[in-house]
């Protein structure tokens, strides 16, 4: 399997390195929203993204546990 | 629209991308010809100027002096159909390939290739991915990856609307 590393540089004291593959297809549609959205960064997008996910509530279904196993 | 009625894009408006503040603010299909006029790309967008601004996908052409932007204005509800359907009838070049921050990454590379992606966030952001991780029983990438797709499966109204005071990092 091919793998493209991608790292995002952000160096504040309080915060913590999170990392994660993704398919390239989501990345693509990451910078989608980045750029559509008007994000200084990918990790600002991506950060927005997982805040509202959380804050959301959103649980995986059945299906998505599967996947994952 | 029918893909048989494809139109003549020499009848369509169109101007150099090195233009592209000029473009009008409608809503549209559009499409980037290369200096041959070859369709390189074939978009849509509820604003061109706006999209044109800062259109990521075309760092690389933004200096090109002859690469044209042809666009057909409609208010056709079921735009993206019509966008599918010129793409069929175009195979445009540049419609299916992947641009990591603006730059062709790798134009044969399946959809479902794995990328590494290393980014900083917050402690508190952190913390509450990985009690999240922690309650599903999944890892902290795992989880971090199902959360984004999910999330960009919604429309930013939707995301707006579902998260409670969204703290937005510009």
């Amino acid at each position: 399997m091919r793998a493209i590393v991608v790292s995002e540089v952000a160096m504040p004291a309080d915060t913590k390195m999170v990392t994660t593959l993704m398919e390239l297809d989501l990345l693509a549609r990451v910078d989608d929203f980045r750029f559509e959205q008007r994000f200084k960064s990918r990790a600002a997008a991506m950060k927005f993204l997982m805040d509202a996910a959380l804050k959301a509530g959103l649980k995986p279904t059945a299906e998505d546990h599967e996947r994952w196993s | 629209m029918v893909v048989s009625q494809c139109p003549d894009l020499d009848d369509l408006p169109s101007l150099p991308v090195m233009e592209r503040k000029h473009l009008p603010e409608v809503r549209c299909i559009y499409f980037v010809l290369s200096p041959e006029g070859a369709v390189l790309y074939i978009g849509q967008t509820s604003n061109l100027r706006r999209r044109w601004i800062a259109h990521h996908r075309f760092a690389n052409l933004a200096d090109c002096q002859e690469v044209r932007i042809v666009w057909m204005a409609t208010d056709d509800a079921d735009i993206a159909s019509v966008e599918r359907a010129l793409i069929e009838r175009y195979h445009p070049s540049m419609n299916g390939a992947y641009y990591i921050a603006g730059t062709v990454v790798d134009k044969a590379a399946e959809p479902t290739t794995n990328v590494s992606v290393n980014i900083r966030v917050p402690v508190d952001l952190r913390d509450a991915l990985a009690a999240y991780a922690r309650r599903e029983n999944r890892s902290l990438g795992g989880t971090v990856a199902w959360l984004v797709k999910r999330e960009t499966g919604r429309t930013l109204a939707q995301i707006l609307a579902g998260a409670m005071e969204p703290s937005r990092p510009r």
